[in-house]
């Protein structure tokens, strides 16, 4: 998926886009209307002009005057008017037109709407023939579309600053449920609870949350109870099996296939005991069952448990490099540190070929173990538990489970990654 | 030597009792926190093994009697709560060892040899062994009143098959004891061998009469003969 837009700047996008369509439509509109109106209102005054001339003409008023001193009378009224005597007798029909022309004044092109008619007055037909400038007019236009044009722009930052503060003060609940949602994380949180929203959606979509996370919550307690339970209930039947087959041994020195098999069954029971046993360790870690805190040095402890692990790098013929650079000094749990760096150490060297170099590493406030691997691992199913992450590891599948568990008790992280052809399990302390 | 296993499983009871007896030891049972009290009340023991989870009561306040009473008797806790506070209070609260469920029988024999020798010689915590002489203070071991040098891992093996005389012992048995915790963490106990082997040596060397044996190449075994 590509880009994620935020919700109230898509809405505010959407309304400005309307608005636009809206400008793209009305200007244009907006400019033929007005200038629609404009050319009615001069044929209406050019009408006009025409009937004060005919009324002239036949005005008793008048009645001495030459035409000519009538017309220049009219003249003075009305510029643009210009009656000439038809003595061809040419059928001027009634007609409005709009031209250009160039004004005297300072010689520019200019708008003109014209009126051209004939006329019979005192018995003799005349062409009349009426021009106004609508330069005026023109720039009328263009002055109220660009107070249209400003009032619109006003009004998408009225609804920019509207969106802003009304539609994110509406979405509130949203987002805090969005908020609650992010920070929630069902190895560390007990509850998950919504405040309730006056509106019907926000309302309806909180108790939804709050009943399905409850749900899950509930369920998640109740797996890691059963684990428990059922670890807890494994080990009576488990020191049975393990007592009878250990005087099974004793009893049958002498048959040697009954010995062999015997001493199978005994490491598989010892291998069901052992995941027992770090079953029951995940879920104490996970309760905080390790209360008691003490200054600790990393790199003592990452030595104490090198040479516990001494015996298993031999065995494997693997090599190990420290490059302490930093000293870190933790406050934590002794037992649960040097799990943890058992659990990491062991894990490197379960997935390595023989005769391997891994390296442990301290540097500012970082823990790195690293081994030679050829692809990477599947970095969200490493740290479940059960997923056993090689095919050639007969590990219980909980080593790397326990000690994220480690890390989130004790406030570090812990991650992984694929560099350079190593696999690095990297502790932020 | 009289042992009391407090335990409520008596099947379990009955295994532990049957592999300790081979060793010399006289077994006790007691099922019930009521009939534990009373037993204790009556004897003493060179170790008690104590079931915290008892009809009854708690097994903690079973150590508190005995602790109250000013009594010598070893106590090793065995337990299927596998809880660190557990053992940090039992051991505060004076119990010698513990041992979490489920366990190796020949773990068992072992930390009860050991807890006995400690309480036994008080006074110079030597053990004998017919030409083998263990100096349990200093950790050291002499054959024919030379000392031998052993690493930490080779003294705990010997230690391990003096306290399981006459039992096959499994390189898996063997591997769990040495590493501990350890061994909750790796599968592969080939690493047994090279340690088993230079211990033998060392004995070997020291002309001792070659109690150690393979046995049918799938455990090992410490022969009295």
């Amino acid at each position: 998926m590509g880009r994620k837009i935020r919700l109230l700047h898509k809405t505010l996008l959407v309304y400005s886009a309307g608005a636009l369509v809206c400008l793209a439509i009305c200007m244009p509109l907006y400019y033929f209307i007005v200038r629609q109106i404009i050319l009615e209102e001069t044929d209406e005054m050019h009408l006009e002009a025409k009937q004060r001339i005919e009324l002239a003409f036949t005005s008793e008023v008048y009645a001495e005057l030459e035409p000519d001193k009538i017309i220049s009378f009219l003249k003075v009224l009305n510029p643009g008017i210009k009656l000439k005597e038809n003595p061809d007798q040419i059928v001027f029909q009634d007609s409005f037109y709009s031209i250009k022309g160039i004004e005297l004044d300072d010689q520019e092109v200019v708008p003109i709407r014209g009126y051209s008619t004939g006329l019979i007055l005192r018995g003799k037909p005349w062409h009349l023939c009426i021009e106004s400038n609508l330069e005026e007019a023109e720039e009328s236009i263009e002055i109220l579309a660009g107070i249209a044009l400003l009032f619109f722009l006003l009004l998408i930052f009225a609804l920019a600053l509207f969106i802003r503060i009304f539609s994110a003060s509406l979405w509130k609940p949203f987002y805090s449920a969005l908020g609650a949602l992010k920070l929630f994380d069902l190895n560390k949180d007990k509850s998950f609870e919504l405040k309730d929203s006056n509106i019907l959606e926000f309302h309806q979509l909180n108790t939804g949350l709050n009943s399905i996370m409850k749900e899950n919550i509930l369920a998640f307690r109740r797996q890691k109870e059963f684990l428990e339970n059922f670890a807890h209930e494994l080990q009576t039947p488990l020191a049975m099996l393990m007592s009878k087959t250990d005087l099974l041994l004793q009893n049958n020195k002498e048959d040697h296939q009954t010995q062999k098999n015997l001493i199978s069954i005994q490491e598989s029971i010892s291998r069901i005991s052992r995941i027992n046993k770090n079953l029951l360790l995940l879920s104490r870690i996970e309760q905080n069952q390790f209360p008691e805190k003490e200054n600790l040095i990393l790199e003592d402890s990452m030595r104490y448990v090198l040479d516990l692990t001494e015996d298993f790098f031999q065995e494997r013929e693997c090599s190990v490099i420290c490059k302490f650079e930093s000293k870190i000094e933790l406050f934590a749990n002794k037992y649960l540190l040097e799990i943890l760096l058992i659990n990491l150490f062991s894990n490197a060297l379960r997935h390595s070929e023989k005769g391997i170099q891994i390296i442990l590493e301290t540097k500012e406030n970082e823990c790195m173990i690293s081994n030679p691997g050829t692809t990477p691992l599947n970095k969200d199913a490493v740290f479940q538990r059960f997923i056993s992450t090689s095919i050639h590891s007969p590990g219980s599948g909980l080593g790397l489970a326990i000690s994220r568990e480690i890390c989130l008790a004790s406030g570090w992280v812990l991650t992984y990654d694929f560099r350079n052809g190593r696999h690095f399990f990297t502790i932020s302390f | 030597m009289k042992l009391l296993i407090i335990e409520d499983e008596p099947d379990l009871a009955k295994d532990m009792a049957q592999y300790l007896s081979a060793e010399e030891y006289l077994c006790m049972h007691a099922y019930t926190y009521g009939e534990a009290v009373e037993k204790i009340d009556q004897y003493s023991y060179d170790c008690i093994l104590l079931d915290l989870m008892l009809p009854g009561g708690n097994g903690m306040q079973i150590l508190e009697h005995t602790r109250r009473q000013k009594r010598n008797d070893g106590i090793l806790i065995i337990s299927a709560r596998q809880g660190l506070e557990d053992k940090v209070n039992g051991l505060k609260q004076g119990a010698d060892d513990y041992l979490s469920k489920p366990f190796h029988l020949s773990e068992l024999s072992a930390r009860i040899f050991s807890i006995i020798r400690r309480k036994q010689f008080d006074s110079g915590n030597v053990l004998t062994f017919n030409e083998i002489t263990i100096d349990l203070k200093a950790k050291k071991v002499s054959v024919y009143s030379k000392v031998i040098p052993l690493t930490r891992k080779e003294y705990e093996l010997l230690l391990f098959f003096i306290g399981n005389k006459n039992k096959v012992l499994s390189k898996n048995v063997l591997a769990e004891h040495i590493s501990g915790d350890m061994a909750d963490m790796f599968d592969n106990h080939d690493f047994i061998y090279a340690h088993i082997k230079n211990l033998k040596k060392k004995l070997q060397d020291s002309g001792y009469s070659k109690y150690l044996n393979t046995h049918y190449g799938s455990g090992y075994i410490w022969e009295e003969k």
